[in-house]
């Protein structure tokens, strides 16, 4: 096919006008492209991904262009001299909105979970339970505070409306919330998170009352930075959760720690100052120049019977007033009997006190039935058990007394009509049916009002209007009442509720007055987009048909005899077992994309109404086939970015589109689940998707939503070194993505994805191990490390340094690996130091050092992208280097040929008609074979000819029997193919060549010499973008080769060895050539079959708790940051200097800085040479030089006998195979 | 020259032969019409030495509405044709006709009226030649255009005559050929591709399936000819694979070409090089959208692209493609033939030439018609078309298929013409032309052809793909009788805004049946929401069924056609219907013989 021109380059900048400004742009470039690169506006988009070709299909960034009629796709449309775009207009915002609004209406998902929606505060319950069941307390009770400073007392006494929506109850009960909220106050961290420092804004603000909503608002202005008084009437802080609450179900030593919490973050308290008695609105903004109130003064006036005899007889009293009095003077001493009346948590509180307070005999008189009572069916049940009485349906009509002393209350039987405002059924009286309650004590609990008194002396200008319901007035969306400046929540404002409305209240007035004080305005803030599964009507069964049936957590209570004894807790708190059990409950109902997904951003931004367009919805069933990714249709907005993804970067079309119109859905051909099809679970899908059609699924067993911080860090799976960033929520808590910040975004494969995260998960080593009593059991590290220098040392005393070594997988750091070269010649005086692993595989290898002087590539994998030929002799990239496989099928699509000499039939070779179908062990004598040709032909490269190195007629000769017949023969390749290879390499196409140094199965006799100098020969290894990758199974086997410690292993002489992230005894073989070893200490990240035999375990840090320096295969040198802190506390690297102190050779320097100089020193570099080359990411400064003199050398023609032996000995590899083959069942 | 067919003047002598021959029109309509058995019984009936007859096939005649047509020319040089053939018939034809020369007047087609106000270019060889024989087509002059132009001109000259032919595109857009054909050859990229664009798939057209089927010779030459314009090597015929016939007859003309030297390597024994391969479809409407065909060419889903770059730029594998719709290339080799300024004789100053539409729905003849551009809409259908079936007036046109809008009958007399169709909201299209009478509900009508669309979208468009969606719902709650006040504002915004910002051609023009319609018959839609009265009577959910007590005769049929129980009444004596109950299923209108039940 005749290659496809390229438009004229044209070098003159394109001229045109986006929103009335003259703008010069790059030819070529899109009306988005430029708008972005020169920050001209921000246009929306979702099916847009600068990665790939442009597509414009979800028709957000429309714009307008001059002459064009219709709206433009912005993502598509190329620039032209003269346009004139505009970016922001009524139509186009208009569109915009419309487009959002069409993508919503058939978007059959929840953003958030129905609890985290229901609760007032809008607390993120699925996000706490997911951090509890993980055991991050502390995370998770700073997840509570940022919209709840009061956890301890919610977890106490929320009404939970979370609970009351849950959707566990479409299964079988809800899940028990708000006790494992209560789990989390009480074990987690108590202290609040203060952000480093709070600035202060010189704002002051007075807080009218120091109950629930005062608090809280008192809070969130602190933590804004400004300074916050609180005033209140009553002797304590607290408001009805002190005054009205009792202490056995919030206890007060609790309640006052919380308190003080917040008052720390360094809040003025007065007490015993009433509004209208001790000061006015007035005088906090006149006077005292406040410059915000809040007004949470409460609702703290209990209402009135309204019966005769109600205010002169002695024995009745509100049953605020008595748990009020209660907490201000001490119990009283009750006796007889006592009614209650009401059917509200305030009634049930004061029957339950009085009991407590010595009534002999305590009943309810509510006019309902139980069904209406608005008090928790907890509470009403736990005051049954303690002996409270329930009297239903009556309503009292009069007090009956006896020379001014209460004798009992005069009812009336009660039937319930019809339903009222509040959809209960009317209670009405049934005439002629009166009854006495004789009582000593009556205590009315039907209700509170707020004390409006306290405004009738302020002047007309600062008396805040008060609405009809005898309620302060204020918009919903900011709290701000009728005054400028003033704002007011809580009870006072909404009449009685609850902690959690209150708490509501004065969340949403912080935030209002933060803006009121820092810009003036008062309007509330924009609520977050919310797309939710029930306005699409009522749920279909078959989305909870597979959730098992888990019967709720009993809460454990004091026995009721002893618990009404005394004032001491009730309830006592799940156990953590209990509570595991219970937030495994969670359905994760939430989309796990919530933080992340751009389609609620923009819906956000562009204030869309679902309702406008609603219709059908599709309903799909979520794919969770497969263990690592979750693809749910309800959710995909069909942009095809994983369709392209897969197909144009990946290189793989397991993703497509079926169906026509609205019926459309993307996913795996024919229908089936993703675990059936060729996803080879690179996740690259799950990158581009803009919403949560696609997912990860973490490796922890809980999915969050989590917002974590991102850092940059470097897989440390194969030897490519791809970047990547971490994403860490908490230590032991994270996940891994490609980079952000280049455009091409970098592509990562299964591992790095998935087992970036998975290795920090619940295997972890996290204390070190001794043998103790033919046990391993924990012990601190300085027993440890004193354990194991005895170990050593007697091992060296016994039976002589050359018994002893140090066996490790250069997985490591450069540094950690200078340092076990440190500990291992100098402070152990180890014989060998070197990893098992590659011995057995062969190595280490030095096939080409007599040639460049080392055995290292000579190309980056970056040349990959410019090369016409990728040759892969015994490599398997899409096995053993996925991304460099990913790279090659991108080459391949923009025509690349692909050639491969192996003996199995690898994934790359599809569709290619260059592979030679190798016989085991044969490729160094078909590459003889093409050498011969070469020479034959005289296809000879020129300068070889020229310049005529020595050696070249050694190679001639060494080459002569491979004729082409005995060749095809031996290899069992077509003679046609061989030279079809030969007739490739002649020619001046530019070739990059894939050689696996790792692969034992492949590899025969001076195959990767043949290979050098066949490139050498053909001219193929000295022109810039050409050259040979030497693939390496350790992610820095490069860096410890320079260092020294990769030597060849003998291990029948190991009698005492320290073990650095090995695994040998995992296989048997090897454990049998080991078999004299018994003197073993091992460092490594979890408990391996060789650790397990060990008398010292230390536990290692991952790469991504680690800092340093990596070489990958193609000897990049590349910085590793520490993204979060080592599982046990200290680095590899200070274990190893540790180690090194104790055995009496400190390392000299732990400063990884030094460390570089000194390893720059040894090989003879400038000392900064090293650093240089990390800050530019640039190739190892002594790469070898294919154009140093050259002496070529024979090649030896023999078949070798494969040894297959592929057992990965490096134990994260292992444990990671294992770990995901098992992975996609129950969570842990 | 060998004059026949339905061309010439009927009854007209021509040449006095010894041999008789019988055509059977055999494209998709005749065969569909039961054309092969009348073919089979007069192969059986007619004896080759004592007829002395033979018994020939042709492609669509055009008159699709007296099928099966047969047409006999006999000793006596003249040409009858016979309409709705049936075997049974062919028995007395060949009795009578073929054997004793007596024309069988009361079954013959009265084809003057229709022909009258035709002019045949696109459709010159349908219904006239066999078109499986290469020979027929060259009698009729077939290759003589490509042979002039490869022999007596340079491809500049070629696109030179086409250019100043006016020829538009065919397709629907109304892109002027000559254009398009220069654009593709300024093309850098040598490699350049022709695409004969055969996927028809508006409802109710089938102008180009006839063409096919009935001339397949007139396309390839077209082809070959641009091909040698445009300087292409490679053609394809992107090509429904639910016309087999088509594709059949396709083959077979290709391998007859390739054969003949006309097509493949050094035509005419020349320089020049074109292979012609053919590609099915597999039926999804949105692939004759010129990107979307490219992509399903090129063996991907079929989804449009952005353009620019348009496929003359960079079409098929990133190379320059020209795609030409069925009817553009059945133009060319006449064209070529005649000149320019013939084929400018036809037409209006902006749209030259002919137009084939197929005529359907309410009309009275119904069939493949080709008439010059400039010839007012009141004429194709009551001159040609001979009105509406019922006989009362027309109501509204519906032309241009799914994409285009329904001409209402008091704009009847808007010429048939690029620009002033457009003007109408309809477009001309590739010549689907649906007429209506007062029996037709418009808001039916836009519910049947967006729905259409809606199951065509390739789904990439989100206005397009849930656009449509929404506004179908709108539809059929209308229909359904629980429309909205507010549906017809939003219908109308929707509907501008999907025009506004769609990638391609499908979903621009999805809304304009609804809107054409707005514009036209808002009363109607008025009605259906706010009366909720159906006024054609067709929406079932807004009409009651009446069984008129002057004809029902108490047979008692529609008792027990009736599955809700719903009618009543004593035998012999008149029945009726409980409205309540009826679930309007119709069945008991279907089943009366007295006529006796209505809709109202």
């Amino acid at each position: 096919m005749v290659p496809c021109p390229v438009a004229e380059p044209s070098t003159l900048p394109v001229e045109l006008t986006i929103n009335g400004h003259q703008v010069a742009a790059r030819p070529g470039q899109t009306i988005l492209e430029v708008v972005r690169a020169q920050q001209l506006d921000e246009i929306p988009t979702l099916c847009h991904d600068p990665r790939l070709q442009p597509y414009g299909s979800c028709f957000l960034c429309v714009v307008e262009v001059r002459g064009s009629p219709r709206l433009v796709p912005a993502c598509v449309t190329r620039i032209r001299d003269g346009m004139e775009v505009t970016t922001r207009s009524e139509r186009i915002l208009h569109a915009r909105r419309t487009a959002l609004e069409l993508l919503l209406s058939d978007h059959y998902a929840d953003c958030l979970c129905s609890g985290h929606l229901a609760c007032p505060a809008g607390v993120d319950v699925q996000g706490y339970i997911s951090l509890a069941r993980l055991g991050h307390y502390d995370e998770a009770l700073d997840l509570i505070r940022e919209r709840n400073p009061l956890p301890v007392v919610c977890g106490r006494v929320c009404v939970r409306k979370c609970e009351i929506q849950c959707r566990r109850r479409a299964v079988d009960e809800p899940v028990g919330i708000n006790f494992i909220k209560r789990y989390i106050s009480d074990h987690g961290d108590g202290r609040q998170t203060r952000p480093g420092t709070i600035v202060s804004t010189g704002k002051r603000v007075a807080i009218v009352g120091g109950g629930p909503a005062g608090l809280t608002c008192a809070n969130y202005l602190a933590l804004k930075g400004h300074a916050v008084t609180i005033l209140e009437a009553l002797p304590r802080l607290g408001g009805m959760l002190r005054y009205g609450i009792p202490a056995y179900r919030l206890p007060r030593g609790e309640l006052d720690e919380e308190i003080g919490r917040i008052l720390g973050l360094g809040i003025a308290v007065e007490t015993g100052k009433k509004l209208g008695r001790d000061f006015t609105l007035a005088d906090l903004i006149r006077r005292d120049r406040f410059d915000a109130v809040f007004l949470a003064v409460g609702a703290p006036l209990g209402k009135k019977l309204g019966i005769p005899g109600e205010e002169d007889v002695a024995g009745v009293q509100s049953a605020l007033d008595f748990l009020g009095d209660l907490e201000l003077h001490g119990p009283p001493r009750l006796h007889g009997r006592v009614a209650v009346v009401g059917g509200g948590n305030s009634a049930i509180d004061a029957a339950r006190t009085a009991l407590r307070c010595g009534a002999e005999q305590v009943t309810i008189l509510y006019r309902r039935t139980r069904q209406e009572m608005p008090a928790h069916p907890e509470e009403v049940e736990a005051a049954e058990k303690e002996g409270v009485r329930l009297e239903l349906l009556v309503a009292p009509l009069a007090i009956l007394s006896e020379h001014g002393r209460l004798t009992g209350v005069r009812c009336i039987r009660m039937a319930l009509g019809d339903p009222d405002a509040s959809g209960r059924r009317r209670p009405m009286p049934v005439p002629g049916s009166e009854v006495d309650y004789p009582c000593e004590f009556l205590l009315p609990g039907i209700g509170q009002d707020a004390d409006l008194a306290a405004f009738r002396c302020e002047p007309g200008e600062t008396r805040p209007a008060i609405s009809r319901s005898a309620t302060l007035e204020v918009d919903p969306s900011s709290m701000a009442t009728s005054l400028a400046g003033v704002f007011a929540g809580g009870d006072a404002a909404s009449g009685p509720s609850a902690v959690i409305d209150a708490i509501a209240h004065g969340r949403l007035a912080a935030e209002a007055m933060d803006r009121y004080l820092c810009s003036g305005e008062t309007k509330g803030p924009r609520t977050p987009f919310v797309s939710r599964r029930d306005a699409f009507g009522p749920l279909p069964d078959w989305l909870f048909g597979d959730v098992p049936r888990v019967a709720r957590q009993k809460m454990p209570q004091r026995d009721p005899r002893e618990r009404t004894k005394d004032f001491g807790p009730v309830e006592l708190g799940l156990s953590e077992s209990q509570m595991g059990d219970e937030a495994t409950r969670c359905m994760e109902c939430g989309c796990t994309s919530a933080f992340r997904c751009d389609l609620r951003r923009y819906a956000t931004e562009y204030q869309v109404e679902v309702a406008r367009y609603s219709g059908a919805v599709r309903r799909h069933r979520v794919d969770m086939s497969h263990p690592l990714i979750r693809l749910d249709p309800n959710k995909c907005i069909l942009c095809g970015r994983c369709v392209r993804t897969c197909a144009d970067l990946v290189g793989l079309s397991v993703l497509g589109f079926s169906g026509r119109g609205f019926i459309t859905v993307v996913g795996p051909a024919l229908g089936r689940p993703l675990a059936e099809s060729s996803c080879i679970a690179c996740g690259a899908c799950i990158e581009t998707c803009p919403t949560g059609a696609l997912e990860a699924r973490l490796p922890h067993g809980r999915q969050g939503p989590w917002k974590a911080t991102r850092h940059p860090s470097i897989c440390g799976f194969c030897s490519l070194g791809c970047r990547l960033d971490v994403h860490v929520v908490t230590h032991g808590l994270l996940w891994a993505t490609a980079p952000q910040d280049s455009a091409r975004g970098g592509d990562l494969c299964l591992k790095g994805r998935f087992g970036t995260g998975l290795i920090h998960g619940a295997d972890r080593l996290r204390r070190p191990l001794v043998r103790r009593n033919g046990r391993l059991v924990e012990t601190n590290w300085g027993n440890a490390f004193h354990r194991a220098a005895r170990v050593l040392l007697d091992c060296r005393t016994q039976a002589g340094s050359d018994r002893l070594a140090v066996l490790t997988a250069p997985r490591m750091t450069l540094e950690e690996c200078s340092l076990t070269r440190h500990l291992a010649r100098t402070a152990l005086g180890a014989a060998q130091v070197g990893s098992f692993g590659q011995t057995r595989r062969g190595g280490p290898r030095h096939d080409l050092d007599s040639l460049f002087g080392e055995t290292a590539s000579t190309c980056l994998r970056e040349d990959i992208d410019a090369a016409d030929m990728v040759l892969l002799v015994g490599a398997d990239p899409s096995a053993t280097h996925p991304v460099l496989a990913m790279a090659i099928r991108r080459a391949a699509k923009r025509g690349a040929e692909i050639a491969a000499i192996t003996s199995s039939k690898i994934d790359l070779i599809r569709g290619t008609d260059l592979w030679l179908d190798a016989r085991r062990g044969s490729a160094g004598i078909i590459l003889a074979g093409v050498i011969r040709l070469v020479f034959q032909r005289g296809q000879i490269d020129r300068r070889i000819l020229e310049s005529h190195p020595p050696g070249l007629e050694d190679l001639y000769r060494s080459v002569a029997d491979a004729v082409m017949d005995e060749v095809a023969g031996i290899s069992g390749v077509e003679a046609s193919k061989i030279e079809g290879l030969a007739e490739r390499l002649a020619s001046r196409r530019r070739i990059v060549t894939i050689y696996d140094l790792d692969d034992t199965i492949e590899r025969s006799t001076d195959d990767l010499s043949a290979l050098a100098q066949l490139l050498l020969v053909t001219g193929h290894l000295d022109r810039p973008g050409e050259g040979f990758l030497l693939l390496r199974a350790d992610c820095n086997a490069e860096g410890a080769k320079l260092v020294g410690i990769a030597d060849r292993i003998d291990p029948g002489r190991i009698q005492g060895a320290l073990v650095i992230s090995e695994n040998p005894f995992g296989d048997p073989g090897s454990r049998q050539q080991l078999q004299d070893l018994c003197s073993l200490v091992v460092i490594d990240h979890v408990l391996t079959e060789t650790a397990k035999a060990a008398e010292v375990v230390l536990p290692a840090a991952t790469l991504q708790e680690s800092e340093g320096t990596l070489l990958s295969c193609d000897r990049r040198v590349q910085e590793i940051r520490r993204a979060s802190r080592p599982a046990a506390g200290l680095s590899t690297a200070e274990v190893l200097c540790r180690l090194a102190e104790e055995l009496g050779h400190p390392a000299g320097t732990a400063d990884l800085a030094e460390i570089r100089a000194e390893i720059a020193r040894q090989l003879g570099l400038p000392p900064d040479r090293l650093e240089r080359a990390r800050d530019r990411r640039e190739i190892w400064p002594t790469r070898c030089d294919p154009s140093r003199p050259l002496h070529f050398r024979p090649i030896r023609l023999r078949s070798t006998a494969s040894a297959a032996d592929v057992y990965p000995y490096a134990s994260l590899d292992a444990y990671l195979d294992r770990r995901l083959a098992g992975m996609g069942s129950a969570p842990p | 020259m060998h004059r026949s067919g339905i061309h010439g003047r009927p009854g007209e002598s021509v040449t006095e032969s010894a041999v008789q021959e019988v055509v059977i029109g055999l494209g998709s309509c005749g065969i569909a019409a039961g054309g092969q058995r009348v073919y089979d019984r007069f192969a059986e009936l007619l004896h080759p030495d004592r007829d002395n007859s033979v018994l020939k096939q042709t492609g669509c005649i055009g008159l699709c509405y007296r099928e099966v047509l047969v047409e006999v020319r006999d000793r006596q040089g003249r040409r009858t044709v016979y309409g709705e053939v049936s075997p049974e018939r062919v028995d007395r034809i060949v009795a009578e006709h073929l054997r004793q020369g007596r024309v069988l007047d009361e079954w013959v087609v009265e084809t003057r009226e229709v022909l009258a106000r035709q002019q045949r270019i696109v459709l010159r060889n349908c219904g006239a030649i066999d078109p499986a024989s290469l020979e027929e087509y060259r009698a009729r002059d077939g290759y003589r255009a490509l042979e002039k132009a490869l022999t007596g001109m340079t491809p500049g000259e070629v696109i030179d005559v086409i250019a100043a032919s006016g020829l538009r595109g065919r397709g629907g857009a109304g892109f002027p050929t000559g254009t398009k054909w220069r654009l593709a050859r300024a093309a850098k990229d040598p490699q350049r591709y022709i695409v004969c664009n055969a996927d028809e798939g508006d409802p109710g057209a089938f102008m180009d399936r006839s063409v096919l089927e009935g001339d397949p010779h007139s396309v390839l030459e077209g082809m070959a000819i641009a091909a040698y314009a445009i300087g292409a090597n490679r053609g394809y015929v992107y090509v429904r694979a639910e016309y087999p016939e088509a594709v059949r007859r396709l083959r077979h003309a290709i391998d007859q070409a390739t054969r003949l030297g006309v097509l493949g390597t050094r035509i005419l024994g020349r320089g020049f090089t074109f292979h012609v391969a053919l590609k099915e479809g597999a039926g999804a409407f949105v692939c004759g959208e010129e990107t979307a065909l490219i992509a399903s060419i090129e063996g991907r889903r079929g989804m449009p692209r952005v353009r620019p770059p348009y496929p003359v730029e960079s079409g098929l594998w990133g190379h320059p493609t020209c795609i030409n719709n069925v009817e553009t290339l059945a133009n060319v080799p006449w064209i070529l033939l005649n000149g320019a300024d013939a084929f400018k004789a036809y037409g209006t100053a902006a749209s030259t030439g002919t137009k084939v539409f197929a005529l359907a729905g309410k009309v009275r003849r119904g069939g493949l018609v080709e008439v010059p551009m400039g010839i007012t809409i009141n004429e194709v259908v009551n001159e040609i078309g001979g009105g509406t079936i019922s006989g009362r007036p027309f109501k509204a046109v519906q032309m241009g298929g799914p994409s285009g809008g329904c001409i209402p009958a008091w704009l009847g007399n808007t010429l048939i013409d690029y620009e002033q169709l457009t003007a109408t909201g309809a477009i001309m299209g590739s010549g689907g032309m649906v007429v209506m009478d007062e029996s037709t509900c418009m808001v039916d009508v836009a519910r049947f052809f967006l729905g259409f669309t809606q199951n065509e979208s390739c789904g990439k468009c989100t206005f397009c793909r849930i656009g449509t969606k929404r506004m179908l719902e709108i539809l059929e709650r209308i229909c359904a009788g629980r429309g909205k006040n507010d549906d017809l504002g939003v219908l109308a915004e929707l509907g501008e805004q999907i025009k506004a910002s769609s990638l391609c051609g499908l979903g621009q023009t999805a809304p304009n049946p609804v809107l054409t319609t707005l514009r036209y018959f808002l009363e109607e839609y008025q009605a259906h929401i706010a009366a909720k009265r159906c006024p054609a009577k067709v929406c079932l959910a807004l009409v009651e069924f009446w069984i008129d007590p002057e004809k029902c005769n108490g047979c008692g049929l529609c008792v027990a056609a009736c599955d809700a129980s719903a009618i009543s009444g004593e035998k012999k004596l008149p029945h009726r219907i409980d409205t309540g109950t009826c679930q309007r299923c119709a069945r008991c209108l279907t089943v009366c013989r007295q006529d006796a039940i209505e809709k109202r």
